[in-house]
């Protein structure tokens, strides 16, 4: 760790990156952020920005839950938690019981509801409050070791899914005729999507979690014309907005989660304009 | 239902029934779809045709047997089904040109990461032989209905399916538009010898194109030609009386009626096709599930068969057919043995 804390100082020297919890958060950033950039092109064409809103706030149930059965680790409490709600969310949504809204919905608020009841026994939710907004400064090197293992994993993952998953959001009867096990790989998707958002969750927070993974999707949709643009736009928007963002909370002393979505915010509204001037 | 056999491979769909929370949504269909031929269902809506095609994807469960199987009723290989379904559940904001949605079918490479030349060649081929090259660097979403159509017939046909399976869109393609589709189809299937199955709910372009008939309503009311279905008591008592009347007979079996009023037939296979004229005839090549039958399946097989020799020649192609001369086509006619046709092309 201290051979890659001097090659920054080499590589990047800043005022801002004198601080180790300033290097750790950046590195943190160059690691989330691509990963999340490239799960919310297909969450944005997926029309499922909502589902993963739910997925965050299950990590409050998650570590409730964690609590209650005497988990260690609240980062495997909120894992386990937010697999489960999802693939529960996925079955629920494919029986077709209900609109997709709706069920979510549901979902979103009922975890809300068991969270709160659980860490607000004796008062004491004020000691989980740090969730609900992220610290992203925080970040240890232990947590950037675990950071490291899952973005290739999760690049690997969403690459071996990407093109069933993109015949299925397309069209799942012509995705099923074609032999894609379409409840299988959608299954899949809402897994990964919900091992990002939980490993992200603790440095961006629970209120913020989805406009990461949504905005610099979204951005990048407004500027891109095929599936590769896309992807690229996303992340380069998602790892800009972070690091801009990081930047800006230093100097400006405030939120850094907070400072990276306004940031990923502003490049949504300037897509929007470049996108209306194309046009 | 008694049903004729050809010499060639179909599949067969023998009592196939399918029920979804205590309701009957298809009992005992069966029927063939004889590869080389354009087999269309027809029928109201809540017939059941859309049903019948998730069954025949195998997206459903359902009672009875679909087979895939050779003349002698032997089974074949599995069965590769092409598919176009009747719409699609996409964002048309999403940015996905047509390249990277057919692309993402014929590779494994994540459509993100770039597309091999190799694949783009393919792409560029596949869109070429439905007449839509060209289409590759269009966006999905922006392509017309017919567009559309056409992008998805050219995905449904790599890899090359045994059963070509068609849901025709209820809305969004004119007419012209799915008349480009149905000439792309014809040829795909006079070239290919694929069985092809299409739902339709265009009558006018289902006479015109249609090979083979059936009439559905939870079962098979009728089959069979589509002059013989078209002028059956089953068809009037789904789409009404006079329904018939209402959709014009196809350009090829307006001929005999044509020259019946110039210099009538002496003979020949004209006189069989059945006419608009002709509909409030008895039909012998209707196949009724409850008309009795005195002859058995003998009679249907030999009706089947005399309807088989009314068509033109397999391998004309539609265009061809339909701009050619009259007296060219009504002398060709007769001498027309498509059996034999398909016999030879194998």
């Amino acid at each position: 760790m201290e051979n890659l804390y001097a090659l920054m100082d080499t590589l990047l020297p800043f005022e801002v990156f004198r601080f180790s919890f300033m290097k750790n958060a950046f590195l943190a950033v160059l690691l989330l952020t691509p990963l999340l950039g490239l799960l919310g092109t297909m969450a944005v064409n997926h029309q499922m920005a909502f589902f993963s809103d739910a997925l965050g706030h299950s990590a409050i149930t998650g570590i409730g839950l964690g609590i209650l059965l005497g988990l260690r680790s609240d980062l495997m409490a909120m894992l386990i938690f937010g697999v489960v709600w999802a693939v529960l969310i996925c079955l629920i949504k494919q029986s077709g019981s209900a609109s997709t809204d709706t069920i979510i919905s549901v979902f979103s608020s009922t975890s809300i509801a068991a969270g709160l009841l659980i860490l607000a026994r004796g008062g004491k939710f004020a000691r989980y409050s740090s969730l609900l907004i992220g610290d992203i400064l925080a970040v240890t090197p232990e947590d950037l070791l675990s950071l490291a293992i899952a973005l290739p994993l999760g690049v690997i993952l969403w690459a071996a899914m990407y093109n069933q998953l993109l015949l299925t959001s397309v069209s799942p009867s012509l995705a099923r005729s074609r032999g894609i096990h379409t409840r299988l790989v959608e299954g899949a998707f809402v897994v990964l999507v919900a091992v990002a958002v939980m490993l992200a969750i603790r440095w961006v927070g629970v209120l913020l979690i989805n406009a990461l993974l949504i905005l610099p999707a979204a951005a990048g949709r407004n500027l891109a014309r095929n599936s590769r643009q896309h992807a690229v736009f996303s992340v380069l928007i998602a790892l800009f907005s972070g690091i801009l963002g990081l930047i800006l909370a230093y100097h400006q002393d405030t939120s850094a989660g907070a400072s990276i979505v306004l940031v990923a915010a502003a490049c949504y509204a300037l897509s929007l304009l470049l996108r209306r001037w194309r046009k | 239902m008694p049903l004729h056999r050809c010499a060639l491979c179909h599949i067969d769909l023998d009592q196939v029934s399918v029920r979804r929370g205590g309701q009957l949504l298809l009992q005992d269909v069966s029927m063939h779809i004889h590869c080389g031929q354009l087999t269309v269902l027809i029928g109201q809506n809540g017939a059941g045709k859309t049903t019948l095609i998730r069954a025949l994807l195998g997206e459903i469960p359902h009672g009875g047997a679909i087979r895939h199987v050779d003349s002698a009723g032997r089974d074949l290989a599995h069965l590769t089904t092409g598919y176009v379904p009747q719409h699609l559940s996409f964002d048309p904001e999403m940015p996905l040109t047509v390249t990277d949605f057919l692309a993402s079918a014929f590779s494994r490479r994540p459509v993100w990461t770039g597309i091999r030349k190799s694949v783009r060649a393919r792409v560029a081929e596949a869109l070429a032989d439905v007449n839509a090259a060209g289409l590759g660097d269009t966006p999905l979403g922006r392509c017309s209905g017919g567009e559309l159509q056409r992008v998805l017939l050219a995905l449904a046909l790599h890899p090359a399916p045994d059963l070509l399976v068609l849901d025709e869109p209820v809305s969004g393609v004119d007419r012209n538009g799915l008349k480009m589709f149905l000439d792309t189809v014809t040829h795909l299937k006079e070239t290919r010898h694929m069985a092809i199955l299409l739902v339709s709910h265009d009558l006018r372009l289902v006479r015109e194109y249609a090979d083979h008939v059936v009439l559905l309503d939870k079962n098979v009311l009728a089959q069979g030609q589509p002059e013989a279905v078209f002028s059956s008591p089953a068809f009037e008592s789904v789409f009404g009386t006079g329904a018939e009347k209402t959709v014009p007979p196809r350009p090829d079996v307006l001929l005999p009626e044509m020259l019946l009023t110039d210099t009538p037939p002496a003979h020949g296979g004209a006189a069989h096709v059945h006419t608009a004229r002709e509909s409030e005839a008895p039909q012998p090549d209707v196949l009724l599930p409850e008309a009795p039958s005195a002859h058995g399946d003998a009679a249907h097989t030999h009706a089947a068969r005399e309807g088989e020799k009314s068509r033109p020649a397999a391998g004309l192609s539609r265009i061809a057919r339909i701009t050619s001369s009259p007296r060219s086509k009504a002398s060709a006619a007769p001498a027309a043995d498509p059996g034999a046709e398909k016999e030879a092309d194998r």
